[in-house]
């Protein structure tokens, strides 16, 4: 995506998106509409439509009631025929004088004879083919909705049939039973059933005949063909797909015009619904194809005559539903159709109207245009007196701004580069220096590589030497101890008089022997020690002590050799000092040597020990007044084997390596020995120990 | 004993003079007898000899039921190593540095044998 392929685009950008702005919210407005009032327009036209129904239903329901009374009244029109009743009374003669028993004897003997004589008998015939059964035939002929006519006598015995009865006697029968009702008499209407010989269905009506005086005389029987009943309903239809349709209460089909009756039944979960609603009417699946939807409404059919047996039946209208509900969809056509052209002119005007907005900012846009080329006095011409001329105006003043501002910038570029410049001069002398040093470095490495190297070397002599030194030592100083001891034994024998008195003088030189002897054996002792702390191979008991009781312990036993030389002895101990670790007995070796040597060099005045902390460590100081050091052998003092003033040393017996073993102790102890003397006047020697 | 016939000699003087009876020996193969021979009541004994070493001689006592209560006081002329931690792995009872002053050894042979 490069700019020269973006800028054309964007050239329109902002119209089409006002124009797409007013486009979809006019589409949405007019989509949500059309959604909230086909929603809307299906139920008032579900509800206009179910109640305009229902009524209609109700009327064809109240012409299958009036059908009915008609056919009852019929049937009690005829069951007064005075013909017809005087047959009944004529035939009641039979029984007279005759109990129940003989009566029924009478009618079981007559069934009998009925059964063996064939439909063409004289017996038959008078039942059949008298001048009752003729008015009979005639009246069939003018009522076809009639299929039979019947008349029984007061105990169910036949008096006349339009046809022939498969027994005499009626009194076992339902229709007669009810109808006869215990001798009081009632009108009485069968439940649909299939006549036997021409299997269509019918309702079976019993009337009771009675004379004058009111006395049962008969039963009159009819047989209503259905099929003539509900005609009217046949002629029922609305548009081209609405049908009234009449079901009993199981669902089946009494009526529908083109389903024979009797044979299917209605029934989906939809439509069982609507039995169960209050409403009575409802969009349903087709009950009987359980294909497309259908409208329904119903009315519930109760003939007072089947009332007290629950016996009911159900009126139906039904419709397709794309039928029913078409002017539903013509109307939404519609209101489609009228907002298609309100979009369509919406188009034009949204463009025109999104040029009031993308004008002005197209004319900003070709102001920055040239103030990027360079032009920085364009002048902007926008007066929409809104926003976007506000905006134009700052941008205005912006560039204005801008233009100094950049004066300004040009003016310190330059000046940043003259800097530049000089400074990428300096930086390229520098790295040449730089480039030179390095391989003088490198000459200088490379150098003290071989001088590390050859130290290392000599490094390794050096330890084999000094490890053969110390060895030599070690062996020397253990055989020279022998003999000594031999020597040291014998003269101290001599001496206390074992073998026998000593004069005087003996005693002298066997002392100055037994002196001398001693200071072989000190001698050879320090030698050990110092070899041995040089070696390493000294283990120091490093414990946390305390440093002024081990000056005290010192002064205790040095204070009797002072006093011997009338030397005053002081102790000053600073206070509250910590314990710290360090090992007693060589600190005690070490103030035991400095304190005796102080003694040793001084023969009046005194001798002073001091402690005192400064920072992390204890300074302990053993000041004398005694004979000093000379300035340049200060430094000579912790060396070994260096003694100062010999006469004076072997007068006092010292072996040269105290104060070196002493440094060496202090060394191991991170602290730092040494001392400060002004010849004639006194010495002091000072070590510190850091507390840890 | 020692194989040093001075420091023998010395030491038996010394000890004689203060009273007690001092019976020496040289030789690492008479030791054994000697001591059951004389059943002694303290050994001084030198830890470096010719042939088997005092210390060995002193763990050998030690294990034998009828010697090991004789007390054994070790001589060295060496202070090389830690001599208490050596004392007391070959169970002798005390030592003594050469070269020795006439006090040490009377102080050591006072503390065993009162």
């Amino acid at each position: 995506m490069n700019k020269k392929n973006r800028n054309p685009q964007h050239k329109l950008g902002i119209r089409r998106k006002i124009t797409l702005t007013i486009f979809s919210s006019t589409l949405i407005t007019i989509a949500l509409g059309i959604i909230i009032s086909y929603f809307f327009a299906f139920n008032a036209l579900r509800n206009s439509l179910g109640k305009e129904y229902v009524q209609m239903s109700q009327m064809l329901s109240s012409f299958v009631k009036e059908a009915f009374d008609d056919e009852i009244e019929n049937a009690a029109v005829h069951a007064a025929r005075t013909m017809w009743l005087e047959a009944a009374a004529g035939a009641n003669t039979r029984y007279e004088g005759m109990d129940d028993e003989a009566v029924k004897k009478l009618l079981a003997e007559t069934d009998k004879r009925w059964d063996k004589n064939g439909a063409d008998s004289a017996f038959e015939k008078e039942y059949l083919a008298n001048k009752i059964s003729d008015s009979m035939q005639d009246l069939l002929k003018i009522r076809k909705n009639l299929s039979e006519l019947l008349i029984t006598d007061k105990f169910g015995g036949l008096v006349a049939a339009s046809k022939r009865p498969a027994e005499f006697s009626q009194a076992g029968t339902q229709w007669w039973k009810e109808a006869y009702d215990g001798g009081k008499g009632r009108v009485y209407a069968g439940d649909i059933e299939t006549d036997e010989l021409t299997q269509a269905l019918v309702i079976p009506l019993a009337i009771p005949m009675r004379d004058r005086a009111g006395t049962l005389t008969g039963i009159l029987k009819e047989t209503i063909s259905i099929d003539r009943l509900f005609g009217r309903l046949k002629d029922f239809r609305i548009g081209k797909t609405g049908h009234a349709v009449l079901l009993d209460r199981n669902g089946y089909i009494l009526f529908h015009h083109r389903i024979p009756p009797m044979r299917a039944r209605y029934g989906s979960p939809s439509f069982d619904d609507l039995l169960k609603s209050k409403r009575l009417y409802n969009l349903v699946i087709n009950p009987y194809t359980r294909k497309a939807k259908m409208f329904m409404a119903f009315t519930k059919i109760e003939l007072p005559i089947f009332k007290d047996r629950g016996i009911y039946w159900r009126l139906f209208i039904d419709q397709d539903a794309e039928e029913a509900f078409a002017p539903l969809n013509t109307f939404v056509f519609n209101i489609a159709m009228v907002m298609l052209v309100i979009i369509i002119i919406m188009i034009p005007i949204g463009y025109i109207l999104s040029g009031f907005y993308a004008n002005p900012i197209n004319k900003l846009r070709t102001a920055t245009e040239k103030i990027v080329q360079g032009n920085w006095d364009y002048d902007i011409k926008i007066h929409t007196n809104d926003e976007i001329e506000e905006f134009a105006n700052s941008f205005s003043a912006m560039v204005s701004t801008l233009k100094s501002k950049q004066k300004e910038l040009i003016q310190a570029k330059e000046e940043l580069e003259d800097l530049a410049h000089s400074l990428e001069k300096k930086v390229e002398a520098r790295t040449t220096d730089l480039k030179a040093a390095q391989r003088k470095t490198l000459i200088i490495l490379e150098d003290l590589l071989d001088a590390k190297n050859r130290l290392e070397m000599k490094t390794v002599e050096l330890e084999k030497a000094l490890k053969i030194k110390s060895d030599f030592i070690s062996t020397v100083s253990h055989e020279l101890r022998t003999p000594l001891a031999a020597i040291k034994e014998s003269i101290a024998i001599v001496l206390d008089g074992v073998t026998g008195a000593v004069s005087d003088s003996q005693k002298e030189f066997l002392i100055m022997a037994k002196r001398n002897v001693d200071r072989l054996a000190r001698l050879i002792n320090d030698i050990l020690d110092f070899q041995k702390m040089e070696s390493g191979k000294i283990v120091f008991n490093m414990q946390k002590n305390d440093i002024n009781e081990t000056v005290e312990e010192v002064g205790s036993t040095m204070a009797t050799v002072a006093s011997q030389k009338n030397l005053e002895f002081t102790l000053e101990l600073e206070e509250n000092l910590p314990k710290f670790t360090f090992d007693k007995d060589k600190i005690i070796q070490v103030l035991t040597n400095l304190v005796s040597n102080a003694i040793k060099f001084t023969d009046s005045g005194g001798v002073i020990i001091k402690t005192a902390s400064k920072g992390s460590a204890v300074y302990v100081y053993v000041q004398d007044t005694g004979v000093g050091i000379k300035e340049e052998d200060i430094p000579k003092l912790f060396m070994e084997f260096e003694q100062l003033g010999t006469s004076v040393e072997r007068q006092t017996g010292g072996t040269g390596l105290g104060l070196a073993i002493s440094k060496k102790i202090i060394e191991r102890h991170d602290g730092r020995i040494w001392a400060q003397s002004e010849y004639g006047k006194g010495s002091t020697f000072i070590f510190f120990l850091p507390f840890n | 004993m020692d194989d040093e016939p001075d420091i023998l000699r010395a030491t038996k003087v010394r000890l004689a003079s203060l009273g007690y009876e001092v019976v020496t020996a040289t030789d690492g193969k008479d030791i054994f007898s000697v001591i059951r021979k004389e059943l002694p009541d303290l050994i001084l004994l030198d830890l470096r000899l010719p042939g088997i070493s005092g210390d060995e001689i002193c763990i050998n006592l030690k294990a034998d039921e009828k010697l090991k209560d004789i007390p054994i006081v070790m001589f060295t002329a060496s202070s090389d190593f830690n001599i208490n931690n050596m004392i007391k792995k070959i169970g002798a009872e005390g030592y003594l540095i050469k070269p020795f002053s006439s006090e040490d050894l009377m102080q050591v042979t006072k503390k065993f044998l009162g």
